[in-house]
């Protein structure tokens, strides 16, 4: 087949090029536009807040410039990856999707998708001062700075593609198309090879390395350099080296293996056993703990903490620890759903010594520069870490790389990151409690230590269930027990347990729970999923609990008062008044996903409405006021989204401790009623 | 041996210059402000509490009440090694390895020996940011045994794999050498490579700065051989 063929071309050829552009260039343009979609989510935007942050040193110690430079550093790497392989892509002929010859086109879309990398990152940083309030004057400045920087890398980036262009055209080297009979040049080939060998090197890195190293190059970086990688695989071994070989791309076959002859056999986010699984001494048996310790008046605090990724972790831990310590000392549940299940483990650990204060004697891991001994952190100080880079790094690298492989490698499942730095995050306070299992955790514990009840779902059936050392009977309605006899929850560490309750879409796939031995009729197995699937308020577990509880004699002198931790600012029983408009856009199949996502929302609204009518003034509501709902719904908060969340839960948090305060003095007082703190009660 | 293209002349000059400049402000500019330390000796700690008392000994900058404020000289040194020494002797061992590599027909084999040396530099820069991660954790959170584990890995495959892009050099010094530069070269080279080996097998600082020194001879003494072939 001649190349002059495709010499002239009438108008309707545009078409027909735009698509056969558009097949060679899918790696190239499919990465720009997740890049994209990246760095404009809510926690994009909040990543890049992190940068920021770090370099006007908002939280006081060394100004960290080394996120940024990564972040500059990697934005030219996926810069240079897009225009090299979109340039080859569009310059080599090939016999299935041919092009004309190289025209205006060719030279300037790869110029333009790569310097639309950079753009792309400054205007991001731009964005940032719309939420300005969030930001120190120092971080403004610096906004304003670093958007320069992008800029004018953009533009030196679009210098050098031109320039490069420009000299290979004087010096007569420059290739304007290499005919479907040619050879690709061997520098070409050598460049091709080299970037993708050494995008595997980088990939090798984050395996070994799947916390620390994501953490500091950071969030953003990671994604830059995985996108870059993506491409240039998908670009020259997927798309250039089949269609020159007069093959059809292979990335669509390779998807298909992927999916349908692989996945049955390369399952790796089967859960892996805690470290140290033996509890000693053995904890007590959890509801007869609950009854023993039982406050003498029987009011009791139930807590349940709404989902929401990192947000609903800091703000649970926050309102927590803004609670006066005759209201902490009455909490004896803690139900948690998502990220409301991360606040209410992490606050639970480092306040074991304040329910029983023996378990001080023994010592944390960890050091700080200027503190002798293990840091006293606060949970909302541990949680302050960086946790989305290790699920990103996770997601991007050894998960993706797993589903090409038919057998399962348990380091490539990017939960285990996200564990992992749970535990490392934890692991200043005694005994390690995010790496022990639920058993360790209460072990040598007294009574009076909060039960923790973790929601997840379970994807075969929908059910919920609840991962707690409450057992009985009966005890909770329509859910699957993950705890039962045989089952490796058991085993797992307390990251673990909570990584189910915390499994939302994409970040965190599905958990693979094997059962040991199962009766007849039991799976030998089941997966599990975030909480918020069935219920995202926590609340349902409580008031099946408390029904449960007030049957038994034990509990019969017991007064619930629940804390609902919200993570909105939405009216507590009824619908959001901000009502979604009816939408005529693709209205059947939208229709049908509409319904199926709405339904989650409003079935956690009718459970907190049913624990309303159930519990009247014994249901204490704590919402996110307007103001501070800004941070954003991931696993990485700034410093500036923390002040923030930190500034109203100081508020909430004393504001919830006197009604509950109030209620306490209401409730003591109806066993003896004077007529006047009965007066009180009713206003 | 093939003598240096031009363009390859110039590079290997840069690289030099590169490397002997690092070295020098390594020393100075950005170099330990008290104790005279290598950074080596605080990637290749046991434990955090290790890192965190050899940080503060020899790279901290205390303020009036004997806290440690920064690390600031610290990081400005894993800075300059990340963006000047790592590429520059990166660049030197693939020029050298190039130019001693089998003939062109095996083209393919030439490029697969400059892969250690290559791994070698990555991992050098992944050391360094985890470093730079730890000193974040030790002011503003908690410094984890984990993390100083991950450093000293890193620390030890990058001088494990150093080792190996220096006996690849060693082993083609014989046929691609002739001379004195031979016995120099293959000398400096195999002793250093084996220090290095016996230095991130043993975790012996000493042995790392004897074979570094021996990379550097060889260094020079090739680099003269190559400028000296037209």
């Amino acid at each position: 087949m001649s190349d002059d063929v495709y010499m002239a071309r009438p108008w309707p050829w545009f078409w027909v090029d735009t698509i056969r552009g558009a097949v060679r260039l899918t790696f190239p343009l499919a990465c720009l536009v997740i890049w994209a979609l990246l760095l404009f989510s809510p926690q994009g935007m909040d990543v890049l807040r992190v940068l920021i942050s770090a370099l006007a040193a908002d939280e006081g110690g060394d100004q960290s410039v080394s996120g940024l430079i990564f972040l500059l550093a990697s934005s030219a790497l996926l810069s240079t990856s897009v225009w090299y392989a979109s340039r080859w892509l569009l310059t080599a002929q090939m016999v299935a999707l041919p092009l004309p010859p190289t025209g205006f086109f060719q030279t300037w879309l790869p110029r333009t998708m790569g310097s639309a990398v950079p753009l792309l990152v400054a205007k991001g940083l731009h964005d940032l001062k719309d939420k300005h309030g969030l930001l120190s004057a120092t971080a403004l400045t610096d906004i304003d700075c670093w958007t320069w920087g992008f800029l004018a890398q953009a533009l030196a980036l679009l210098a050098l593609y031109w320039g490069r262009g420009h000299l290979l055209a004087k010096l007569s080297k420059r290739t304007t198309q290499i005919g479907i009979s040619e050879e690709t040049p061997q520098l070409t080939r050598f460049v091709m090879i080299w970037s993708v060998a050494l995008s595997l090197a980088i990939a090798a890195l984050f395996i070994l390395f799947p916390i620390s190293l994501p953490r500091m190059v950071g969030a953003a970086a990671v994604a830059a350099l995985a996108l870059a990688s993506i491409n240039l695989f998908g670009s020259f071994a997927l798309t250039y080296a089949p269609l020159r070989h007069a093959m059809p791309p292979l990335w669509l076959p390779l998807l298909l293996v992927a999916g349908l002859v692989f996945a049955p056999f390369n399952d790796n986010h089967i859960v892996q056993a805690a470290a140290d699984t033996s509890a000693k001494p053995p904890p007590m048996d959890a509801l007869k703990a609950l009854a023993k310790d039982l406050p003498p008046d029987g009011i009791t605090i139930f807590v349940a903490s709404e989902g929401g990724g990192i947000r609903a972790a800091y703000w649970t831990a926050a309102v927590l620890d803004a609670l006066p310590p005759e209201v902490v000392q009455r909490i004896r549940v803690l139900s948690g759903v998502s990220g409301g299940s991360l606040g209410v483990a992490a606050w639970l650990a480092t306040h074991r010594q304040t329910y029983c204060p023996q378990m001080a004697a023994t010592s944390g891991g960890g050091v700080r520069a200027n503190e002798a001994g293990p840091p006293l952190l606060s949970a909302t100080r541990a949680l302050s870490a960086d946790f989305v880079a290790p699920a990103v790094a996770g997601m991007l690298y050894g998960d993706l790389i797993q589903r090409f492989v038919p057998w399962p490698f348990g380091r490539l499942d990017r939960s285990r990151a996200m564990e992992g730095a749970w535990m490392q995050a934890f692991e200043h306070l005694p005994g390690q409690p995010f790496a022990r299992t639920l058993d360790a955790f209460y072990a040598g514990a007294c009574p009076a230590m909060p039960q923790l009840m973790l929601n997840a779902t379970r994807v075969e059936t929908g059910a919920r269930v609840v991962l707690t050392r409450l057992h009985e009977d009966q005890m909770f309605l329509n859910t699957f027990d993950g705890m039962q006899a045989g089952s490796d929850a058991n085993l797992q560490s307390l990251a673990g347990l909570v990584q189910h309750s915390a499994r939302f879409p994409a970040v965190s796939p599905a958990g693979t729970v094997p059962v040991v031995k199962p009766g007849t009729g039991e799976p030998s197995g089941f997966r599990l999923v975030d909480g918020g699937y069935f219920d995202n308020s926590g609340v349902q577990s409580v008031l099946d609990l408390i029904h449960a509880l007030r049957k038994h004699p034990e509990f019969s002198r017991m007064q619930p008062l629940l804390l609902v931790v919200r993570n909105t600012d939405q009216p507590l029983d009824r619908p959001d008044p901000k009502d979604v408009p009816v939408s005529n856009i693709f209205p059947e199949s939208r229709s049908i996903i509409g319904a199926l996502a709405g339904v989650r929302g409003s079935h956690a609204t009718t459970v907190r409405a049913e624990a309303l009518r159930e519990l009247g003034p014994n249901l204490v509501d704590a919402l996110v006021p307007t103001e501070q709902d800004v941070a954003p719904l991931g696993w990485a908060l700034s410093a500036s989204s923390r002040s923030a969340l930190s500034r109203g839960a100081n508020k909430v948090g004393m504001d919830v401790g006197h009604i509950l305060a109030t209620r306490i003095k209401c409730l003591s007082a109806a066993s003896s009623p004077s007529s006047q703190q009965t007066k009180e009660c009713q206003t | 041996m093939m003598p240096l293209s031009p363009f390859r002349r110039w590079m290997l000059g840069l690289c030099l210059l590169g490397a002997i400049a690092a070295m020098v402000l390594l020393q100075t500019v950005a170099g330990s402000p008290r104790n005279k330390a290598n950074p080596a000796d605080m990637e290749l700690t046991s434990g955090a509490v290790q890192f965190r008392d050899l940080a503060r000994a020899n790279w901290a900058t205390l303020d009036g009440e004997n806290k440690v404020k920064d690390y600031q000289a610290l990081r400005l040194n894993l800075l300059l090694d990340s963006l000047l020494l790592v590429p520059s002797y990166v660049g030197l061992l693939i020029l050298f390895t190039l130019a001693l590599g089998p003939s062109p027909q095996h083209a393919w084999l030439r490029q697969c020996l400059c892969v250690p040396a290559v791994a070698a530099g990555l991992f050098d820069l992944a050391e360094n940011s985890m470093t730079g991660q730890a000193l974040d954790d030790l002011l503003h959170r908690s410094l984890v045994d984990a993390t100083v584990w991950d450093i000293t890995l890193a620390s030890r495959l990058k001088w494990a794999l150093l080792a190996l892009a220096l006996l690849i050099l060693t082993w083609r010094a014989w046929p691609g050498l002739t001379g004195i530069t031979r016995w120099l070269a293959m000398g400096a080279f195999g002793i250093g490579a084996l220090s290095l080996w016996a230095g991130a097998g043993l975790i012996s600082v000493p042995l790392l700065q004897t074979g570094l020194g021996f990379m550097s001879l060889g260094a020079l003494v090739l680099s003269l051989g190559l400028y000296r072939m037209r």
